[in-house]
């Protein structure tokens, strides 16, 4: 099964990212924040990771930074309500940006694409 | 017999005064020998005529002589008649007359008539009382033209120089020229007379109230010739160059061998004329031109002293009003300078509005999208699965509390907007305070901060709404535990003032930089990443519409105090 990290502080994305990304078949690893998504990564190496950007303590680009240090060819999907990080170029290094929404259908089609990209 | 014109002019510039020694009924009791000698006549041969008879119609037009007189007899006090000018008609020959009317102590009553020949001494001493008028007047004048035209007036009004004509001609030092400015004087003889004629009756304030009148120094009829006077300052004809070097009033004749340069002759239509130097501080200002075009009298050397004393004046006045018209336009410029900059500041304040209202249009976003994406996508969850009772359970849950935080976004949203609404009550402020470290209690644990409290036993009740002064000062406690490191300490103190209560909220974190703390209660203003910068805001707002104003003191590396006054008594709106 494959492995699907989502590292978001709100309570309920969490919580709903877990629903449909189960329902579509992945394992969900949540993460509330950059620290313990660091800890975590350390002991369960995850297929994708699903970033918020805005997150106390460490933020999303930072995070980007440290997992990709970790492991350079993990796919990475920045997920963040603003559009305006699209313009900073450190998320560049992100394989994708999708722009939070209650339809959850880009997101899941991205995580699906990339995952066969890795695959291949 | 009737003494005309011609005989009495030409008599008393021989003899200076002529004396008519008069009764009540204005006929005369006897003259001076001399006039009788003069005229070839018996000493008695004027008595009993009537005196009004014997005076030329020039002076009898123009002055009531028999209202002088019968003045004279009632008040006892005497009187005199300045500046009566006669002109010569065949020859322009100007005469300065004076007349007293004198009371003589006699066993009949008696006035004396005198007439005096003024021409020289007038001129001079008059002048000079005059002279010290204009310089006085000279200087309190700050508008140029203005005084150009006192300047001229003095020049040519026959109480002071009497010169026909004068012209002003000033360096303009932008384009390196020496430019006629102002022309006073008449432009034909038929002019000159009439206004010699007002200008003996007239003060000199009123000659310069004239002036007044006037829209423009291109109204004074003699401004086409000013137009034409004009040299290049490089290219000075000798002798304005001479009078200018050697600070001297010069004078020009045509016929001299001396002078090259004709032109101006030509342009003044006179052969003689005279310069005066407008130099002060080595500096040059101008020049006057004087002449005597339309009574020809020769220009004399007497009173070259004080034309020149008068040009050193007429220099310094000048000197003045630039330096004044300088600094007035310095002063113009600097309150055009502080208009733009006021305007760039607007500007600015404008733009900084802007971008504080973008950034509450991306808070609210942020805050609203959130919560609706995840009651959008729990409400999927039911749709997809909607027999998996747990699940459909669960969602509706996550759903309604989503609905609550949307509520509380929109609330927040509407305190900041309209500022919040209190209702007073009289309440403890050390209970409220007490309140507020327990409900912080596991933030200060999480980062060990040691609070310290010491708080007045003995403050009376104040008026305050106790839910949004506990909102308020959990702000300012937020900010100081996010401004500690671990182990930081928070001193809190409550001090009874006259009229007030005094909350003391005191931190030793790493203090706040000054061009930060003057923006700490600016909507949307934070330094943290994660924050929307209203926490302050808010508490401000609240803190005011109690009445009360916060105090902030903070010192880099040393830490934070912020002090928060509240009323006693309830303000009366």
């Amino acid at each position: 099964m494959e492995k699907v990290m989502v590292v978001d502080d709100d309570e309920g994305i969490r919580c709903l990212y877990e629903q449909v990304l189960s329902d579509e078949g992945y394992k969900v690893i949540l993460a509330s924040d950059g620290l313990e998504a660091v800890e975590i990564f350390k002991k369960v190496k995850p297929d994708i990771v699903i970033l918020d950007i805005r997150m106390p303590g460490m933020d999303g680009i930072e995070l980007l930074g440290k997992v990709l240090d970790m492991d350079r060819k993990l796919p990475v999907i920045i997920n963040s309500a603003y559009s305006m990080y699209k313009s900073n170029f450190l998320t560049w290094m992100a394989d994708a940006y999708v722009i939070k929404s209650s339809d959850l259908t880009e997101l899941k089609l991205k995580v699906r694409e990339l995952l066969d990209i890795k695959k291949e | 017999m009737n003494l005309n014109s011609e005989s009495l002019i030409g008599i008393l510039r021989k003899l200076k005064t002529i004396i008519f020694a008069v009764d009540k009924d204005l006929k005369v009791q006897f003259v001076n020998a001399s006039l009788c000698r003069e005229l070839g006549i018996e000493n008695d041969c004027f008595t009993g005529e009537n005196v009004l008879n014997l005076l030329p119609e020039y002076i009898t037009h123009e002055y009531n002589i028999m209202t002088a007189i019968k003045t004279v007899f009632e008040s006892n006090n005497d009187l005199e008649i300045h500046s009566i000018y006669y002109t010569d008609p065949n020859t322009q020959k100007e005469t300065n007359i004076d007349i007293e009317v004198k009371r003589v102590k006699s066993e009949k009553p008696l006035v004396l008539l005198l007439i005096n020949d003024t021409t020289g001494i007038a001129k001079r001493g008059a002048g000079l009382l005059l002279l010290f008028e204009l310089f006085y007047l000279m200087q309190e004048t700050k508008d140029l033209d203005k005084l150009c035209y006192l300047i001229l007036t003095a020049v040519t009004a026959g109480q002071a120089f009497g010169f026909n004509r004068g012209f002003l001609l000033l360096v303009d030092g932008g384009k390196g020229l020496l430019k006629g400015r102002m022309g006073l004087g008449p432009t034909s003889s038929e002019e000159a007379r009439k206004i010699w004629k007002q200008a003996s009756r007239k003060n000199l304030k009123e000659l310069l109230f004239t002036f007044n009148k006037l829209n423009s120094k291109e109204e004074l009829p003699l401004y086409p010739i000013v137009e034409k006077l004009f040299y290049r300052m490089d290219a000075l004809p000798d002798i304005i160059k001479k009078s200018i070097d050697q600070k001297m009033v010069i004078k020009v004749e045509r016929m001299s061998k001396e002078i090259e340069e004709k032109k101006i002759f030509d342009i003044l239509d006179i052969d003689e004329f005279i310069i005066l130097p407008l130099v002060s501080d080595n500096r040059t200002f101008g020049i006057i031109l004087a002449d005597n075009k339309f009574n020809r009298i020769p220009i004399s050397d007497e009173n070259f002293d004080e034309l020149n004393i008068f040009s050193d004046y007429s220099s310094l006045a000048i000197k003045g009003v630039m330096e004044y018209r300088r600094l007035e336009n310095r002063k113009k410029e600097l309150e055009e300078y502080q208009k733009l900059v006021n305007r760039l500041k607007d500007t600015l304040r404008f733009s900084e509005k802007l971008s504080a209202l973008s950034e509450t249009v991306a808070y609210i976003a942020h805050e609203i999208r959130i919560p609706l994406s995840n009651i959008g996508g729990f409400a999927s969850g039911i749709l997809r699965k909607p027999d998996d009772l747990e699940r459909v359970r669960k969602n509706a849950g996550i759903i309604a509390d989503e609905t609550k935080r949307l509520e509380r976004v929109l609330d927040r949203a509407i305190t900041f907007v309209k500022g919040p609404e209190i209702h007073l009550r009289l309440e403890n402020i050390n209970d409220v305070i007490k309140d507020i470290l327990e409900s912080m209690a596991n933030d200060f644990h999480e980062k060990d901060i040691t609070v310290t409290k010491s708080l007045d036993t003995n403050l009376p009740l104040i008026p305050i709404d106790r839910d949004r002064i506990k909102q308020g000062l959990l702000n300012i406690f937020r900010n100081a535990v996010y401004s500690l490191e671990k182990s930081g300490e928070i001193n809190i103190k409550t001090i009874d003032k006259k009229d007030t209560v005094k909350i003391e909220i005191k931190d030793n974190g790493g203090g706040i930089p000054a061009e930060i703390l003057q923006n700490i209660f600016n909507p949307f203003f934070t330094t943290r990443k994660r924050g929307l910068g209203l926490g302050l805001t808010i508490t401000q707002k609240i803190i005011n519409a109690h009445g009360g104003f916060i105090k902030v003191e903070s010192e880099v590396q040393k830490g934070t105090t912020f002090s928060i006054f509240l009323n006693k008594k309830k303000e009366s709106k």
